[in-house]
């Protein structure tokens, strides 16, 4: 079954576009997951270059979205970090969204501020009223 | 007056600002890239949203001064090489507000863009129920 799209789900893609944004997506997340467990470890950049025998910088390069990393790269990070290296993968949600409509107007929805930026707004879904 | 910017259920939820009904500057700047940029944008936007760690220490998500000159709620941006997308954070939502092509040598305009921002902050806030 179609789904409603979001106002940012509505781009139509060709196929070669289709998988820039596959291979996009996938180099955010291993940057994003990279430095999470570099986070969590608890390890510096510099003890994690020591480590690996490479510069601050190229620690600092790693984790930007455009370092292109290699599978052997990342499984070397994660070896140092006490880790192993897993790929998971998951179905596209975008390819059953519906399309065929044009963007959705902008609602008019009232928010409420939460006190502290930790509070979890759970459900978003009434402000797009 | 906030759009829902993804479908997709995501850790942090994507909302866009529009200023008025049926205009976003997000949406309208997003409309003028080419395909290419535009989903780096929008790819970088998804993954740091399904991640869902705002404090992220990766090159492409910042948190900004203005959040101080303005002197309230945290203001971050999405990175794409040149192009920039402005949002407030509101406890587990990402709301964009603005977004503006940066580029290396600081102009008069690029200044003018990040005084327009302020402003849009400034009303985004507002609608979302007033500063801190």
């Amino acid at each position: 079954m179609n789904r409603k799209r979001g106002a940012l789900d509505g781009f139509t893609r060709s196929e070669d576009e289709r998988y820039a944004f596959a291979e996009e997506s996938a180099l955010a997340h291993v940057s994003l997951s990279l430095a999470d467990l570099i986070e969590a470890s608890g390890v510096s950049q510099r003890q994690l270059a020591e480590a690996l025998g490479l510069t601050e910088a190229r620690i600092s390069q790693i984790l930007d979205v455009d370092s292109n990393l290699t599978v052997r790269t990342i499984a070397r990070i994660a070896c140092a970090l006490g880790q192993r290296m897993q790929i998971q993968f998951a179905p596209r949600v975008e390819a059953s969204i519906d399309n065929s409509e044009p963007y959705p107007s902008c609602g008019s929805g009232t928010w409420e501020a939460v006190e502290e930026p930790e509070q979890v707004i759970a459900d978003c879904d009434g402000l797009a009223a | 007056m906030f759009e829902r910017a993804f479908d997709e259920e995501l850790r942090i939820c994507w909302m866009l600002y529009c200023e008025r009904p049926g205009f976003c500057r997000v949406l309208e700047y997003l409309k003028n890239c080419t395909p290419n940029d535009r989903d780096k944008v929008l790819a970088r936007m998804k993954e740091f949203a399904r991640n869902g760690n705002w404090n992220a220490r990766v090159g492409f998500i910042k948190r900004l001064t203005l959040s101080e000159r303005l002197n309230v709620a945290p203001i971050f941006e999405v990175k794409s090489f040149q192009d920039r997308i402005l949002f407030l954070r509101q406890g587990m939502t990402a709301v964009a507000f603005f977004a503006l092509q940066k580029k290396d040598d600081w102009s008069k305009k690029d200044q003018n863009q990040l005084e327009a921002a302020v402003e849009v902050a400034k009303a985004a806030l507002k609608a979302l129920g007033g500063s801190r």
